[in-house]
């Protein structure tokens, strides 16, 4: 017998014992007092459930209080019965039940507080079912843990992974924050589901420092910080999405040394007149506070 | 550290119970089968680091050469009759980025929770300046600094200090919520954070003729402290909630100034000011916010859901006077007012109904409506240009005096979409949305846009595969430009119609028109699309492959008026999972992207007073640039769990390079092009985790990375580089090349 039996009859087992002392945990089907779910399906694969708030008996709100397994795999009264012929409610991909019914189970309970825009969300419109992100029979929802919950997004939003891997980006990696700091995917009513509802409110949760308002204000910065950054990760600094002075000119493209297109011989040594305009920071050289400027003589955000 | 993407469901090899985020990087949270009981921990160790790099350890702190304590706890309590648990963690205890909560919980009834989080933000190492004063608000050149005109004049330019580019984010948050019954709930979240450390700060001089400038080192003293109070009702007709939000940042500097390196002016002696410099930082801001949300379910299938926001924005901090240059003489101390009383009222509301109006079709309808009102008073402002000039008393001088420009704007926005479900496997949605955006800049010109767009999409299910297509098509358009209006409407009111070129028979001054040039990247008029392809197939039980193609076309109109040309890009993604056995699963992936994008400058002089399209004005070929950037990345990884070896094993390879090609042109410099900015980043981590005992673990880990970088703005760039008559003095950053071995070691003790 190898090990990975011994665990998983070993899990069994214990969740048996588990049930046996914790008699509050009502596992009959509705309306019966017969055998349970766990006959069958005792598994660890399964039974990790048991550890899981689902199943917390002292919450009056969680299945454990109500109908057990079936408050979300419906009425199984006939499944015990016929349990090859007829199945219960079930969850995933290979599912016959569709992703509006699955989805439907979940939301008979968490239709609330962050979750009450899930009919108007973009998940819901692209037909994302709560299991293609949420593991139920598991000890630890990785989606809802901040240092794994990128894991799962990235397995649709795939080309939002090398965000991580550039130069200029946000702590994902690490685990300071997740897909959750900013995105509310169940439904925000705002746009691209941002918890704040603005691309603007939601940067201003950690940089409020660039909240202002300012005396001068840079017109792109108060309308949206996109025009400017890619919050995924970008190769240029400081999460932009093109580098300064090129950046710059997509608007300041007029007379004088907001035109000039710097080369090669800007580059140090190279002799040139507009080093300055191309190498370190750039038109931020000079041109620092470009978010906006307090000081009465910062029209131009040199001060 | 990118770790397995496998899923639970999948993954046979079941690591058991170590989660140590001993370095900082992305834990792999256990998931271990039940039956684990021992989640009471102690993690102690040492991690030792090959070479010191500030980019490596960017969001870690780990970026010294030399040795490091690991340390953490986990505790999770036993229940008591009621169901109350307490439980805490730390998380890198020894490290900068250390975390660590309190909570007491009740579920469904209460819960309790004090968060700690330390995170530093690493930029550069050892960064030169000639300032010897670093971390101070006001910073000094050495008593034997020489002054003068270019570089070549400061005969003793040099780093007289070193200092760390870095600031260290520490937020301390306390939450509570409370259920009071089936329908109500409370919450309540309170949160300081506190910020400080070093940033670069830059300096100008002179004017934008002539200007000088030197970076330099700005202490970061900043906290924000917010709370946040709400309620929330649910029911079976619905649910809403209501929250306040206050939100108070304050600078601890506001203010940094520094004496000025420089003596001399290219252009005139009227700038020859020398003295001191001062830069206003961020000020103290408030923010009260106020939402509703909402959603009801009407009879059938319709439901309709609500979010309405209104925000108060203000800042009342002190101004700075125009300049604490005592080199000037003639600065009038007159300011127009004494702070900016500055204030933003933000309203957001936006509608939602959805409706199934039968089985297989659904509806849904959105409005939006934002506005940004911004009700700061406008004055004139008698510009002091970089602490350098005499302040010019007639205010028909140009940028002698600036009215400062207060931006509102309202948008709304429109979407409609119908959905049907053809089959059980394949489903199609179209969409139609419109958006509306009105720039009000205190009534002196109003730029309006609109924007059109449809898309339509396919999504398709059935047994092994599940997938999408999606094809996006949008225009936007701008107008309402006020051709009478001053170019640069910061300018004053009687600047404009003193400047020559002014035609009397034209309303307003045709060289001050608003003109189209100015209609910006994020305005112009511009005809976009994008087509998304998603598959995710199950090629075997074991074996799951996901792929992903997009692609965008982007086309400015009117590229000869506004010099913005076309955006072009595409990408591919495929990521492969497989589950070899009950004791390996092992992951590949790859991606590629590219864009292409181009850009024309012009310049021709807004003051000889011509008209656009007149031919003197200037041609669509002064300059420009095409820029192609192209990014690839790959990796692969294994999660290994042998039978009868109390052992797990995570391996994870990544690789990644961008490479960015700048080709430029410009009529007026016969300049060639830009050297290719490329990264490339290798890196290799080993996991293993091994249990030495029923309560001992240990976790051994190695980290291995290699990443080498050419950009030409760091490259042999030297403090005293710029030898241009434009000079700046650079506070030089570390490149982004290292080459960095990590080993750690811990013990967990479990009890």
């Amino acid at each position: 017998m190898n090990i990975m039996t011994r665990v998983l009859l070993m899990g069994l087992l214990f969740s048996f014992q588990a049930w046996a002392v914790e008699p509050d945990v009502q596992l009959t089907l509705t309306g019966e007092d017969q055998g349970t779910c766990l006959e069958c399906h005792g598994s660890g694969k399964v039974s990790a459930v048991l550890n899981t708030a689902h199943f917390v008996a002292t919450d009056p709100y969680a299945p454990a209080s109500k109908s057990a397994c079936e408050s979300c795999h419906g009425p199984s009264r006939e499944h015990t019965e016929f349990p090859r012929e007829i199945a219960n409610f079930h969850f995933g991909q290979d599912s016959k039940n569709t992703t509006e019914e699955q989805n439907g189970q979940c939301l008979n309970c968490h239709e609330n507080q962050n979750r009450t825009g899930w009919h108007a969300s973009e998940h819901e419109a692209n037909d994302v079912g709560c299991a293609s992100c949420h593991q139920i029979h598991v000890s630890q929802d990785k989606v809802l843990h901040e240092s794994t919950q990128a894991e799962v997004c990235y397995s649709c939003h795939l080309e939002k992974k090398s965000g991580q891997l550039m130069r200029s980006r946000h702590p994902i990696r690490e685990g300071k924050m997740s897909c959750g700091s900013c995105h509310n995917p169940h439904g925000s009513g705002g746009e691209h589901e941002l918890i704040k509802l603005t691309t603007n409110d939601t940067c201003y949760e950690c940089h409020a420092e660039k909240r202002g308002p300012y005396l001068y204000e840079h017109a792109p910065v108060v309308e949206d910080c996109a025009i400017c950054h890619d919050a995924h990760g970008t190769p240029q600094p400081a999460m932009l999405v093109e580098r300064p002075p090129f950046l710059c000119q997509e608007c300041h493209s007029e007379s004088f040394h907001p035109a000039y297109v710097p080369g090669s011989s800007d580059l140090p040594g190279g002799g040139g007149d507009y080093i300055g305009k191309l190498v370190s920071h750039s038109c931020l050289n000079c041109h620092q506070r470009v978010h906006g400027s307090n000081h009465p003589a910062g029209n131009i955000f040199t001060r | 550290m990118l770790k397995a993407r496998i899923s639970v469901s999948q993954n046979k090899a079941v690591r058991f119970g170590v989660n140590l985020c001993v370095i900082g990087f992305s834990c792999f949270v256990s998931v271990s089968s039940a039956g684990e009981s021992e989640e009471n921990y102690i993690d102690f160790g040492v991690g030792v680091l090959s070479q010191s790099s500030a980019h490596f350890g960017q969001y870690t702190g780990l970026t010294d050469a030399g040795a490091y304590g690991l340390f953490g706890f986990g505790y999770q309590g036993e229940a008591n009759e009621k169901g109350g648990v307490l439980s805490a963690e730390g998380k890198d205890l020894g490290l900068d980025s250390r975390s660590a909560y309190l909570e007491y919980k009740q579920q469904g009834r209460y819960k309790l929770r004090f968060d700690f989080d330390s995170t530093p933000m690493n930029r550069s190492g050892s960064v030169g300046s000639p300032y010897i004063d670093t971390g101070k608000s006001h910073l000094d050149l050495p008593t034997n600094w020489v002054g003068g005109k270019l570089i070549s004049d400061l005969e003793n330019l040099q780093v007289n200090d070193q200092f760390e580019l870095a600031t260290r984010r520490d937020k301390y948050g306390l939450l509570g919520d409370l259920r009071l019954n089936e329908q109500w709930l409370l919450k309540a979240n309170m949160s300081q954070e506190r910020k400080v450390g070093l940033e670069l700060v830059a300096a100008a001089f002179g004017d934008g003729a002539a200007p000088k400038a030197v970076q330099l080192p700005s202490p970061v003293d900043r906290k924000t402290n917010s709370m946040e109070f709400g309620t929330s009702y649910f029911s079976q007709a619905g649910s809403i909630n209501l929250l306040y939000t206050f939100s108070r940042f304050k600078n601890n500097k506001d203010s940094v100034s520094y004496d000025n390196p420089y003596t001399g002016y290219r252009n005139s002696s009227d700038y020859d000011k020398g003295g001191i410099g001062r830069t206003a930082l961020e000020p103290d801001n408030l923010a009260h916010t106020f939402l509703v949300n909402g959603m009801f379910r009407l009879p059938g299938t319709s439901r309709i859901s609500f979010v309405v926001k209104q925000s108060y924005l203000s800042q009342d901090d002190s101004l700075l006077p125009y300049s604490a240059n005592p080199g000037l003489t003639d600065v009038s101390p007159e300011l127009p007012r004494n702070s900016a009383d500055a204030e933003v009222t933000q309203s957001y509301l936006s509608a939602t109904y959805t409706v199934r109006p039968f089985k297989k079709a659904n509806i849904r309808a959105r409005y939006t409506y934002r506005k940004r009102d911004n009700d700061t008073p406008r004055d004139d402002w008698y510009i002091v240009k970089n602490d350098s000039h005499e302040q010019e008393p007639d205010n028909t001088y140009k940028g002698a005096v600036r009215v400062n420009q207060p931006f509102s704007n309202d948008r709304q926005r429109f979407d409609l979409e119908g959905g049907y479900r053809i089959s059980r496997a394949v489903k199609a949605t179209l969409n139609y949305q419109y958006y509306d955006h009105h720039r009000a800049n205190n009534d002196l010109a109003v730029e309006n846009s609109e924007r059109n767009t449809v898309s339509a999409r396919l999504n398709y299910r059935k047994r092994a595969f599940s997938g999408w297509l999606k094809y996006q098509s949008s225009r936007r358009r701008g107008d309402g430009y006020c051709d009478s209006c001053a170019y640069l409407n910061s300018n004053s009111s009687e600047f404009a119609p003193a400047q020559p070129g002014a035609n009397p028979d034209k309303p307003g001054n045709p060289a001050y028109v608003n003109d189209p040039l100015l209609r910006r990247s994020f305005l112009a008029d511009l005809d976009e699309n994008r087509f998304i392809a998603h598959g995710n197939y199950t090629i075997t039980r074991d074996i799951v492959l996901a792929a992903k193609l997009t692609s965008y076309q982007k086309d400015y109109v009117d590229t000869d008026f506004t010099g913005l040309g076309q955006k072009d890009g595409y990408g591919v993604n495929l990521n492969l999972n497989y589950q070899v056995n009950d004791m390996l699963s092992t992951f590949v992936y790859v991606g590629y992207d590219r864009s292409e994008g181009d850009q024309e400058v012009y310049y021709w002089n807004y003051f000889l007073g011509k008209d656009v399209g007149d031919p003197e004005r200037g041609t669509s070929d002064d300059g420009g640039y095409d820029a192609k950037a192209e990014n690839g990345l790959g990796g692969l990884g294994l999660l290994w769990v042998p039978e009868n070896i109390p052992l797990s094993v995570t391996l994870d390879y990544s690789y990644f390079k961008s490479k960015v090609d700048y080709n430029n042109f410009d009529n007026h410099r016969p300049d060639g092009a830009l050297p290719e900015l490329k990264s490339t980043n290798h890196r290799v981590s080993l996991d293993a985790d091994i249990r030495l005992s029923e309560k001992l673990q240990l976790q051994v880990v190695y980290v291995y990375e290699n990443m080498s970088s050419d950009d030409f703005a760091l490259d042999d760039l030297e403090i005293d580089s710029d030898q241009s008559i434009n000079p700046v003095i650079y506070a030089v950053e570390e490149d982004y090349n290292y080459n960095v071995h990590y080993l750690g070691v811990a013990a967990r003790y479990s009890f």
